[in-house]
């Protein structure tokens, strides 16, 4: 992938790190991890504002162990908003910790700011989810744009960031798109091994997945091939309802021959024996992303 | 724009033409509108026939769509150029196919592997 692009990759899930969520790290966060391991390298994204260095509240004081500012006198914690004693919490509270220890801001840093590099022509545009709409769209247009654009957002912002799980949350309050939303939540699956997607085939339907015929159906069944042979788990997967579409698109598609002509793949596989097409079938499941 | 008659345009105009049907083709493509994505593909395709019959092989001249914002235009002079321009072509297209864009990723994939990979292995047989 080009630099440029995964610099803006990296900044779209960036954005929706709170800036400041090095403060709710623990002080004591390296007792926590492998010996040797550093809190800025197993925290990479929070690295520029972690500093070993910082000088601590001295053990044997309540707050012992946190940072303090180190300019006054008394070491006093920062961060101590009077909850009174909540020691009680340690024992849950692990890595992470309910109350900030530091409540300076030296610089303010908004959730929203690119990066050196992106945005003001140096990049593309800041990115925004795309706008849920009140009702099922009536076209299949529409509720395909609206997918595709949905698809990509998330792709683009990282399937598991906070930001997508904000947005599949609000899609799944939209009964009228539950068939949408399944699309879209099943399009950004990873590549997976063939055993994993036959796996659920012959199981109960799963929403936003559909069974596909790794050699298609129709043109086996044109060919004269045995019913047995088509429905076999051998040429069934379980695959993502987009990829199936696309999948079966491509198929139909018209593609330009050495000698200027067009010709679909359905159309290049005609005469070609089951194996033939249920191999090409596996390499269009590995160019889709749908098999590793 | 069935009656147009390509063999009257200049290499620029057939140029804007060849954009202009490709982002329409993005548009079908993306809503799986394949009899509409066929039927740009095929205005194109003339395009590059008209483009291939004038003296000196004048394709080359969509060399410079290898470098287009939009990927379905990328998409398309590559599948023009791969003869002609087979490194550049190759390139643009594996890019595309890298790019995890769907479905054109999966449509330069399989243009690659049935140009010359494991599709077009399996097709000989």
């Amino acid at each position: 992938m080009h630099y440029r692009e995964n610099a803006w990759l990296r900044h779209q899930q960036a954005r929706w790190l709170w800036p400041d969520a090095h403060r709710w790290v623990r002080p004591d966060a390296a007792r926590f991890l492998a010996p040797g391991g550093g809190v800025a390298d197993a925290f990479p994204a929070l690295s520029r504002k972690y500093n070993p260095n910082q000088p601590r509240v001295p053990a044997g004081n309540s707050d012992g162990g946190q940072w303090t500012d180190g300019g006054s006198g008394s070491a006093a914690p920062i961060g101590d908003i009077g909850f009174g004693n909540l020691s009680e919490l340690n024992d849950f509270s692990d890595l992470f910790q309910i109350t900030p220890s530091e409540t300076d801001f030296d610089g303010v840093q908004l959730a929203g700011d690119p990066p050196e590099g992106i945005g003001h022509n140096q990049g593309p545009p800041l990115d925004e989810p795309p706008e849920i709409p009140q009702q099922r769209p009536e076209t299949r247009s529409e509720r395909m744009d609206f997918v595709r654009s949905a698809v990509a957002w998330i792709g683009r912002i990282g399937r598991y960031s906070p930001a997508a799980g904000i947005f599949l949350g609000a899609l799944d309050q939209a009964e009228d798109l539950k068939a949408l939303t399944d699309a879209i939540k099943t399009a950004n699956d990873p590549p997976r091994s063939l055993d994993e997607l036959q796996e659920a085939v012959g199981s109960t339907s799963k929403d936003g997945y559909h069974d596909h015929h790794i050699a298609e159906q129709t043109a086996a069944r044109n060919a004269g091939d045995p019913e047995s042979l088509i429905q076999s788990r051998d040429n069934l997967v379980r695959i993502p309802i987009l990829k199936h579409i696309d999948i079966t698109s491509y198929y139909a598609t018209r593609i330009e021959q050495e000698d200027g002509s067009m010709l679909s793949p359905r159309e290049s596989l005609k005469g070609k024996d089951f194996e033939t097409r249920r191999q090409f079938g596996l390499e269009m499941l590995r160019r889709y992303g749908v098999l590793k | 724009m069935r009656n147009l008659d390509l063999s009257k345009l200049d290499a620029d105009a057939l140029l804007k033409l060849h954009v202009e049907w490709s982002m329409q083709q993005d548009v079908a493509l993306q809503r799986a509108n394949i009899s509409k994505v066929n039927e740009l593909g095929g205005r194109i395709n003339q395009i590059n026939n008209e483009l291939k019959s004038r003296p000196g092989d004048q394709r080359g001249t969509l060399a410079s769509l290898l470098s287009h914002p939009n990927a379905q235009v990328r998409f398309n002079a590559a599948q023009s150029l791969i003869r002609i321009l087979p490194i550049e072509a190759r390139q643009t297209m594996q890019v595309i196919a890298d790019s995890g864009v769907f479905p054109l990723a999966g449509h330069a994939g399989m243009y690659l592997s049935m140009h010359d990979g494991e599709a077009a292995r399996i097709l000989r047989g």
